[in-house]
């Protein structure tokens, strides 16, 4: 990725989850992937569908 | 966090989005920014604008399964990508949103050509969160030229003119446009978040981040109204 040619202040918190500008793969943050983690764990008490690992 | 800038207070404040309707992360972000503009008893100062970023000019018109799509378009196995997508979907369902697995991939240009269109009409941002909406909840089709037609008209937009976009070519440019400053801008996440054209976050942030950003370009929540 080239330099911004703005001057637009960046956050500096990391994204739960972004899609790449030039590939379109989206990734989810590490923090968030836990808690997704947990997440679908109280969901599979009721579907029994399986778990997730990373993209 | 950035430095704090100042806005004239009352002001309206634009915020720009550059996203994309087979963004995941666009659909959760733009619930989580929309719930920090409505904990400011100010929200009605707050304007989304919705600009369009592609990601994947290279998608077929026809659609196809996002499982498909996905697999072609970064290599990896079906389970692989669904495990991605499902979970995305957890931390969706757990913020109160709809988020099926079971959507159809295509070109969003076509759909984006109609953004354009409805922005010059002040409602791009409402007839793209409606679209993305359905889309995510399963109960929309955005590539049926109809079905987006009976969107824009909900949100007040004329539906023949849509139809007629869809069937041209109108707005191409501007569609790559917005694409091209969004990566000028530095956008290395989509969505892409600007605020009054002063700070700027790739993906999508927790709504407390999206709260700072809004007091930082807007000021703190006025005095009188916090309860």
């Amino acid at each position: 990725m080239s330099e911004p040619k703005s001057r637009l202040q960046f956050v500096a918190a990391p994204a739960s989850g972004w899609c790449e500008p030039d590939t379109g793969v989206c990734h989810i943050d590490t923090a968030d992937k836990a808690a997704s983690a947990e997440a679908i764990d109280e969901t599979d008490d009721v579907s029994g569908r399986p778990g997730t690992t990373e993209r | 966090m950035v430095e704090q800038v100042t806005h004239p207070a009352g002001s309206p404040v634009v915020i720009e989005v550059w996203s994309d309707l087979g963004c995941p992360w666009c659909y959760v972000g733009k619930h989580r920014l929309q719930t920090a503009i409505a904990q400011r008893p100010d929200a009605d100062r707050f304007k989304i604008v919705v600009r369009s970023f592609e990601l994947n000019p290279a998608a077929p018109k026809e659609p196809e399964t996002i499982e498909k799509a996905l697999v072609r378009a970064h290599g990896g196995t079906a389970a692989h990508v669904m495990q991605a997508e499902r979970q995305i979907q957890a931390l969706a369902r757990k913020e109160g949103l709809e988020f099926t697995l079971d959507r159809l991939s295509a070109s969003t240009f076509d759909l984006h050509r109609v953004v354009q269109y409805a922005n010059d009409e002040g409602r791009g941002f409402e007839f793209f969160s409606r679209v993305q909406d359905g889309f995510f909840a399963g109960t929309l089709n955005p590539y049926d030229p109809d079905a987006l037609a009976d969107v824009a008209e909900s949100v007040g937009l004329d539906g023949q003119r849509v139809r007629a976009i869809l069937a041209s070519s109108e707005y191409a440019d501007r569609v790559r446009a917005d694409r091209s400053e969004g990566l000028e801008l530095g956008a290395t996440g989509v969505p892409f978040v600007v605020l009054d054209r002063r700070v700027a976050a790739p993906g999508a942030q927790k709504v407390p981040v999206y709260g700072q950003l809004l007091e930082q370009v807007a000021g703190p929540v006025p005095s009188g109204h916090v309860s």
